[in-house]
């Protein structure tokens, strides 16, 4: 038996699984507009997650024999709408009285049917929640969605931001929020339709491609009907669940990116020094030139060989406008798009862009300039100081962008989300960015390494080590002319572009600036 | 990419999408919630994929931050992590698994996404690490301590390493 043999032992994907994914695409593919609100609906309606307040409240609504003539009595809905900022709108529910925030819901409700009076011309219902252009059935069109007013629903707001026009109105018999958002997306336009009746509320994502008027006449015609169909409660997609949903924030994970000066040793051109790495001896056995330390257990340690030592150096850094210095055979395939008809390399067009919150203000670019691409070509030696041969070594590179102030050095980004650069200010302009877009090939890693091995599949091996032997490695990337004079080289097999790992800190980075 | 060459690779990446999501997560409709996710929201992004070739990797990325989002959604869902003893759980279709496939079960997630995404996927070092969003060396490294806990725990069995 091989370990290569797990492909075949994995089990096969179960024949549910396989015919929702079937399903899936398909609907996608016919349903190029829906959004991820719809998703989550739908998936709610299959299975909704049991979090211990839910679960509380079922085994409550469950030993409540009265439970399910609460909710017919559950009172009048309202809905509000309210400015937040200039650009923020918040929508909540309300209920008449207090009686509603504390009535179990009925353990079945009666599943509901979107209905139109009015279809505009040349749409069609494409199924039972969007309406479609006959001629163009990717464009936005109308794309609606019911959630339930649960208990939990009562004045629970939901905000929309970047709005830039807005009414509460009456839309035929129902109270109805009208806004249109300033967005990339082709859905810029939404309205709210209370429907208390069925104790629901509708919410129709609208394209940009739909008339204002246009969408105000079907939300007239709307109906929810019931279509006798029973649902459990719990599984049915609720108001409180979206809100919660849309409120809901992206958990991020700490990244190091600045470390102080005294913490990380700084390398010269030309100068070695040790480096950690892998491989396997020539029994094929896997192998490491470091301690596993305390971290990992007995079976990482049994491959720890202290007469394994390993030394790099950058040999020479080249800069050059094309990629004449670069052999084609080890190039990406990415590095053809590159190059400009001239032959040399493409300018970067950066755009510098303010955030804005949504709120108060709206995402605006202050400025956008060109500057040259350039390659980065760097050659690095790999020396084997102990006596015994190491073969199929992993060997990696990746370029760091660091600002240096007197104390530390700290990694910067293009991206807002990676290092300070929030909060950059712009001297030409003479305003604050947040972000900068780019359509060059600047942060996205190594474009070229001149030596392969088959050993991994993944090709960044050298071969093989022999004691006392020298092997050289060329790496490239291609960054802007302007970061050239912030480039460090990071060596370790750990970290990455945008982060000092504790390798780096240990074994240092290499100072390549041009 | 256009949505019907999406559609086509997701068809295509079935047995991927499904390891991917088996890796992290112990029930088989957990599993199916978090790729029917992937595929809803692969679809909402395509366009953001800049670069056709990185199509899979990309997939399996958003497939594996659906995991994550399952197992944070609700505390009903369980992830492997949390349920050191998978192998011994009496799940129907457990009866099926091999040896070697149970020793990989047993692997802390860390090196249990690598052991799939290598040898059941067959994604190379550096795609895995644009998966995970770690080095190449990070991989391997994971890949290694893979191994050697296998090697231990199918000692027993004439396993090739």
């Amino acid at each position: 038996m091989r370990l290569e043999d797990l492909k075949q032992q994995y089990p096969e994907t179960p024949e549910f699984i396989h015919q929702m994914i079937l399903d899936e695409v398909e609907k996608q593919m016919k349903n190029n507009t829906m959004n991820e609100w719809e998703a989550a609906s739908r998936r709610k309606k299959r299975k909704r997650p049991w979090t211990f307040k839910r679960t509380a409240a079922a085994v409550l609504a469950a030993s409540m024999a009265l439970g399910t003539v609460g909710f017919a009595a559950v009172s009048i809905y309202h809905l509000s709408m309210k400015e937040n900022g200039k650009y923020g709108v918040d929508t909540g529910i309300t209920s008449d009285t207090d009686e509603g925030k504390s009535a179990p819901l009925p353990e079945k409700i009666s599943d509901v049917k979107i209905q139109a009076d009015y279809i505009p011309e040349g749409m069609q219902w494409r199924d039972e929640d969007h309406l479609e252009y006959k001629e163009n059935r990717v464009s936005g069109a109308f794309s609606m969605i019911t959630l339930l007013l649960d208990t939990e629903s009562d004045e629970l707001d939901i905000t929309d931001t970047d709005v830039i026009e807005k009414e509460k109105t009456e839309f035929g018999d129902h109270d109805g929020i009208y806004i249109k958002m300033k967005s990339k997306t082709e859905f810029n336009q939404k309205i709210y339709l209370l429907c208390p009746e069925v104790h629901r509320i509708l919410i129709m994502h609208i394209g940009e491609d739909v008339a204002r008027e246009e969408a105000y006449k079907v939300a007239s015609g709307i109906k929810l009907v019931e279509t006798g169909e029973m649902l459990d409660t719990s599984e049915v997609w609720s108001w409180s669940e979206y809100v919660g949903q849309e409120t809901e924030t992206e958990e991020t994970s700490e990244i190091r990116t600045s470390v102080p000066k005294k913490d990380i040793p700084i390398h010269e051109i030309g100068e070695a020094f040790p480096l950690d790495v892998s491989g396997t001896d020539v029994d094929g056995n896997y192998v490491r030139t470091y301690d596993p330390g305390t971290d990992m257990d007995t079976n990482d340690a049994q491959t720890y060989d202290p007469g394994i030592d390993v030394e790099v150096q950058v040999d020479s850094v080249e800069i050059a406008d094309d990629l004449s210095l670069l052999d084609e055979e080890f190039m990406e395939d990415k590095c053809k798009d590159s190059i400009g008809p001239d032959g040399k390399l493409v300018k970067n067009q950066l755009s510098y862009i303010k955030k804005g919150d949504g709120i108060h203000t709206l995402d605006e670019t202050i400025r956008t300039e060109e500057v040259d691409q350039k390659l980065v070509l760097v050659t690095v030696s790999y020396t084997n100081k102990g006596d015994k041969e190491i073969d199929n070594v992993c060997y990696n590179g990746n370029i760091l962008l660091i600002n240096e102030t007197d104390d530390d050095y700290r990694i910067y980004s293009y991206d807002s989300e990676i290092g300070d650069i929030a909060g950059s200010y712009d001297e030409i302009s003479g305003q604050a960015y947040d972000y900068i877009e780019q359509t060059g090939f600047t942060g996205r890693g190594r474009i070229y390494s001149s030596l392969r091995s088959d050993f991994g599949m993944g090709g960044n091996y050298i071969p093989a080590l022999k004691p006392g032997e020298s092997v050289q490695v060329k790496m490239a990337w291609i960054t802007n002319e302007t970061d050239l004079e912030n480039m460090y080289l990071n060596l370790c097999d750990t970290g990455g572009l945008w982060e000092f790992s504790e390798d780096m800190t240990e074994t240092g980075i290499v100072d390549i600036r041009q | 990419m256009t949505k019907e060459q999406l559609g086509t690779l997701i068809i295509a990446s079935e047995q991927q999408m499904y390891a991917t999501a088996k890796a992290i997560l112990k029930e088989d409709n957990d599993c199916a919630d978090a790729i029917q996710e992937a595929i809803v929201k692969a679809f909402g992004k395509v366009e953001n994929l800049k670069e056709d070739k990185y199509a899979r990797t990309w997939l399996m990325r958003i497939v594996m931050n659906e995991c994550y989002n399952v197992i944070r959604r609700g505390s009903r869902q369980v992830s492997l992590e949390n349920c050191p003893e998978a192998a011994a759980m009496t799940e129907p279709e457990r009866k099926d698994y091999s040896p070697l496939y149970d020793a990989v079960r047993r692997l802390k997630e860390e090196l249990r996404i690598v052991t799939t995404l290598y040898y059941v996927e067959e994604f190379s070092i550096r795609e895995i690490a644009a998966i995970l969003e770690i080095s190449e060396g990070a991989v391997q490294k994971r890949l290694a301590r893979a191994r050697a806990k296998l090697r231990n725990s199918l000692d027993y069995m004439e396993v090739e390493w």
